[in-house]
């Protein structure tokens, strides 16, 4: 019988009662930035650097399992399994991806091109004032070339506008009232 | 330059790079290159919230390939194409796989060498990429 929302939820709340009340002094901080997979049925759990990693090691031993995943020391990064493992597993059968990757990586926060530079110096220069704190949380879409630009707060629905008015354009995202490290997509080009 | 490897089931598969928006650690995972779907890229339901990415509030209506029409909730994500940062709209379905779709493609010189194992590569054209009135 498929498992319900409820049942499901209440297994994955099992595997977090079960880290609290019995892994996290084992594990924390030595392990502090890794990853557990634990299956909120049988309790079997699965520690690796690699998120993806622990989840297809778990799966081979519990194919069938509801899975939890914590990053240790890091209470609010909480999230379910993020892999899809079959795919992953026939990807590293194929050899096209490595299994195991040496360390985490990042999007890079340095690695601005010039159209992205530009568009930040002309909201701050510019729009800042403006738009903020009456547009916080909406999305800004900025070609630099033309300075022009779109507040929405769907951000596909101010692209396709700008994209109407600057068909050639090099379409900048931004979160208002957002920095570099608060959203992932600040400063990136948007591809439409 | 972008390769990958065409699996058992004769689908031309690619690495992609997908970042997490809450500490935006980069999360690679297998797509498969669907010249069928009119959109960047799709997302299976479970690896957007997975990954931390809800949808937003309106969803786009598509006629499938078996001339019904199907609602899809979209998001938008930042991943690594061909090395570059970008954010790139997404459909957000309860398929198993990621698709890479066409315009995401657009501007790209693909090649496929269609038997178990064989080479995949996607390479920017020099060239601007044309407005999509012109690819039809």
């Amino acid at each position: 019988m498929a498992a319900t929302a409820d049942t499901h939820s209440e297994t994955l709340l099992r595997a977090k009662t079960f880290y609290d009340a019995e892994l996290r002094a084992k594990l924390e901080p030595k392990q502090n930035g890794k990853y557990i997979v634990i299956d909120g049925e049988s309790l079997d759990y699965e520690v690796d650097e690699n998120m993806m990693v622990a989840s297809v090691h778990l799966e081979d031993r519990r194919p069938n399992g509801q899975t939890l995943v914590i990053r240790i020391g890091y209470e609010t990064a909480l999230r379910l399994p993020l892999m899809q493992p079959d795919s992953y597993r026939r990807a590293v059968a194929e050899q096209s991806v490595p299994l195991h990757k040496t360390e985490k990586t990042f999007l890079p926060l340095d690695n601005r091109s010039p159209a992205s530079l530009r568009a930040e110096a002309f909201y701050d220069a510019e729009l800042r004032a403006k738009l903020e704190p009456a547009h916080k949380g909406k999305y800004i879409l900025i070609d630099p070339a033309s300075r022009d630009y779109e507040v929405d707060s769907d951000p596909i629905a101010a692209a396709v506008h700008l994209r109407d008015r600057q068909p050639n354009g090099e379409w900048i995202i931004f979160r208002i009232g957002y920095d570099i490290h608060q959203c992932v997509f600040h400063g990136l080009r948007f591809h439409l | 330059m972008i390769t990958g490897r065409v699996n058992e089931r004769h689908e031309a598969t690619i690495p992609v790079t997908l970042a997490a928006p809450v500490d935006r650690e980069l999360h690679d995972f297998i797509a498969i290159i669907d010249t069928g779907l009119d959109y960047h890229l799709a997302l299976p339901n479970t690896v957007a919230t997975r990954l931390g990415y809800h949808p937003i509030p309106e969803p786009i209506s598509m006629i499938m390939g078996n001339d019904r029409r199907h609602e899809f909730d979209r998001s938008f994500v930042a991943m690594l194409w061909d090395d570059q940062p970008m954010s790139v709209p997404a459909l957000v379905s309860d398929s198993e796989e990621i698709l890479v779709g066409n315009r995401l493609l657009a501007g790209c010189y693909l090649t496929a060498v269609m038997v178990p194992g064989g080479r995949v590569t996607i390479s920017r054209l020099p060239t601007p990429e044309p407005q999509r009135e012109e690819i039809s």
